[in-house]
């Protein structure tokens, strides 16, 4: 008995200190991810100065009690500029990651569910799709779109399609496999009512969690472009061409490239936390393990 | 009345390899199979894994569709019947699986399980379809309160195979096919859930098609029993003559295997059988009688010889040479154990 009761105590503590490392990656990821939400949310409201304000009077100021991150090469406020370009990097993940999910998605669950020639026509195209460097990519997607803010959106999602739609056809497939689908077929439910309402609400957690993740390399890639010139354009606030910008004054004025930066390590270090934290609470197979 | 009629059922599924996808052969899963099921009846399946009983289940059901063959329910042929035909023979013919842990969706709840072919076939409001799915739960005893807004993982295994049950009851089928109900269960649970099938198959006069590899269960829920080897129906008796008079050297070891716990029983099963090897792969079926390889009894032409299946009288029929006429029709020999 008391041998039965040490063991289950030591059961339980194990696991909570399991449920503790994992609830602390999700916390300490929530945080920064609020922190760069709210900041593109509010950004009006909490920046110190407009983003484009000239003041060549008061150029590459050091950090100081006025401009709490320092002055760019016009002048203008660097803290209120990093706030802002949290807004684009933010808007350009969000819909990008929408266009993967939803188009990636449609694609692997028809190739997981149809199978077949359907499945190798689709398949083989999402291989060609993922056999090109994400970056030239998108670059030569820009190239053929224009260069804009929307294309840019555009672009990333394309680049996410081919990772969603593996996921989303593995996981369709091994929905495929259960009784239940048989079930369903037995009582006569249709293609598209087993689609959606038996085999979408059992893969849709695979593919959200995927969602958080392709967040952080979202917000990589829009300042990737940015910084090459093809994402926002001045004078738009970006971290990608604030860094490009603060890249020349690296000698004379560091923290023009410092801080974009660092507002990307937050960004991406919390999308990336966060989404290894809803991994490690929604895949039953780690929670089993644990 | 015949309920459903099978006649010379096959299903091949081919074998492919390479890059192009090239045939190189076939798995026999089932091989000319004819059955007939009387209406209000059990007919029983029973065989080995790989025997092609459960495809022979998902044939009859057309979840499958056969590559020769004709299924005929209720008189009619639904052979090649496509899907949106098939909708309203669905209706008729329903099915409970095996492992009632994957065969429930566990994203919804017990209430939707049941209610969804009522919404699938468009029966009736929501109203009275709740009030149906309530009635359907008090028939598997279950009571609506408590399970209504359940999700399937909150519950045993043998709830989740009356919450099974009830949603192919929910169509007001004739047939149900009934794909190993009791395996994935305890020995207790697995009692109560014959019990409740015997019960409903009374009330509600249901014909069932219950495969399943346990002989000893299958005495107590069937009239009559179709054993299956590689595909083919190798016995097919009433249910009691099966037990009394096996005629096929495979059923008789089938038999014989059936564990025992008092000298009485023992002394009702034939002497100890014990088989050869494993059962050979359905794509590599042996030639001859497909049982040949593994068969105590085999005589000279065993291997060359596809057997026929025989009729030895009462609708009692075996697929072996040994009952055929043109041999003088010897029969099983009457000691056959080699103890090996």
């Amino acid at each position: 008995m008391s041998v039965q009761l040490a063991q289950r105590e030591r059961h339980w503590v194990g696991r909570s200190a399991v449920h503790w490392r994992r609830f602390r990656l999700l916390l300490i990821g929530g945080c920064l991810v609020g922190l760069v939400v709210l900041s593109a949310i509010f950004a009006d409201v909490i920046s110190p100065y407009s983003p484009y304000d000239i003041d060549v009077a008061i150029k590459l100021q050091p950090p100081n009690r006025a401009h709490w991150l320092g002055t760019d090469e016009f002048g203008r406020d660097v803290l209120s500029r990093v706030i802002h370009a949290a807004r684009i990097s933010v808007k350009v993940a969000a819909v990008a990651v929408s266009v993967g999910l939803i188009g990636g998605g449609v694609i692997g669950i028809a190739a997981g569910y149809f199978g077949g020639p359907v499945d190798m026509v689709l398949m083989r195209f999402m291989e060609l799709l993922f056999s090109f460097p994400a970056i030239l990519l998108a670059i030569v997607l820009m190239a053929v779109l224009g260069t804009s803010i929307l294309n840019a959106m555009t672009a990333i999602g394309i680049i996410f399609i081919p990772g969603f739609s593996r996921l989303a056809r593995a996981a369709t497939q091994d929905v495929l496999r259960q009784q239940y689908i048989e079930a369903a077929h037995t009582i006569g439910m249709s293609d598209v009512r087993i689609l959606t309402r038996e085999i979408l609400p059992n893969i849709i957690t695979p593919l959200f969690v995927e969602a958080m993740a392709a967040f952080a390399y979202a917000v990589l890639l829009e300042s990737s472009l940015s910084f090459l010139g093809l994402g926002a354009q001045p004078p738009e606030p970006s971290w990608g061409n604030m860094l490009n910008t603060g890249r020349g004054f690296m000698d004379q004025a560091p923290w023009l490239g410092v801080v974009p930066g660092m507002a990307m390590l937050i960004g991406v270090l919390g999308f990336n936390l966060l989404g290894d934290g809803l991994r490690d609470v929604f895949d039953p197979r780690l929670r089993e393990a644990a | 009345m015949t309920l459903l009629d099978a006649r010379g059922l096959v299903k091949y599924f081919p074998v492919t390899a390479g890059l192009l996808r090239r045939r190189v052969g076939d798995v026999k899963a089932v091989d000319g199979v004819s059955l007939a099921i009387e209406e209000g009846t059990t007919l029983a399946l029973v065989g080995e894994t790989g025997s092609g009983k459960t495809t022979l289940g998902r044939l009859l059901t057309r979840l499958l569709t056969p590559t020769n063959g004709q299924i005929v329910f209720e008189g009619r042929d639904i052979t090649g019947l496509d899907e949106q035909a098939l909708r309203p023979v669905r209706r008729q013919m329903q099915m409970v699986f095996q492992n009632p842990a994957s065969s429930l969706n566990p994203r919804r709840r017990v209430k939707e399980i049941i209610e969804e072919p009522l919404v699938v076939h468009g029966i009736g409001t929501p109203v009275a379809r709740l009030r149906q799915v309530r009635e359907l739960l008090e028939r598997v005893a279950l009571p609506p309160r408590d399970f209504l807004f359940r999700y399937p993982h909150a519950l045993s295994g043998g709830q989740r195979q009356r919450v099974a049950i009830a949603r192919a009851l929910a169509l007001h089928p004739r047939l149900i096919v009934l794909d190993e109900p009791t395996s994935a269960l305890d020995v207790s649970v697995q009692a109560k859930i014959i019990g409740l099938l015997r019960r409903l198959q009374r009330e509600l006069r249901l014909t069932y098609l219950f495969i399943s590899h346990d002989l000893s269960l299958v005495r107590n829920v069937a009239e009559s029993i179709a054993v299956m080897y590689l595909g083919k129906i190798v016995e097919l008796a009433a249910a009691e003559r099966l037990f009394t008079s096996p005629s096929h050297p495979y059923t008789r070891a089938l038999l014989s295997a059936i564990p025992t716990v008092s000298d009485e029983e023992a002394a009702l099963i034939p002497e100890k059988i014990v088989l050869r090897g494993e059962i050979p792969s359905p794509s590599r079926v042996p030639p001859g009688c497909a049982f040949h390889p593994r068969c105590y009894a085999r005589i000279d032409g065993c291997d060359r010889v596809v057997p026929e299946l025989i009729t030895l009288g009462d609708g009692h029929a075996a697929r072996c040479i040994l009952y055929d006429p043109a041999l003088g029709a010897p029969g099983l020999p009457n000691v056959i154990a080699r103890r090996e």
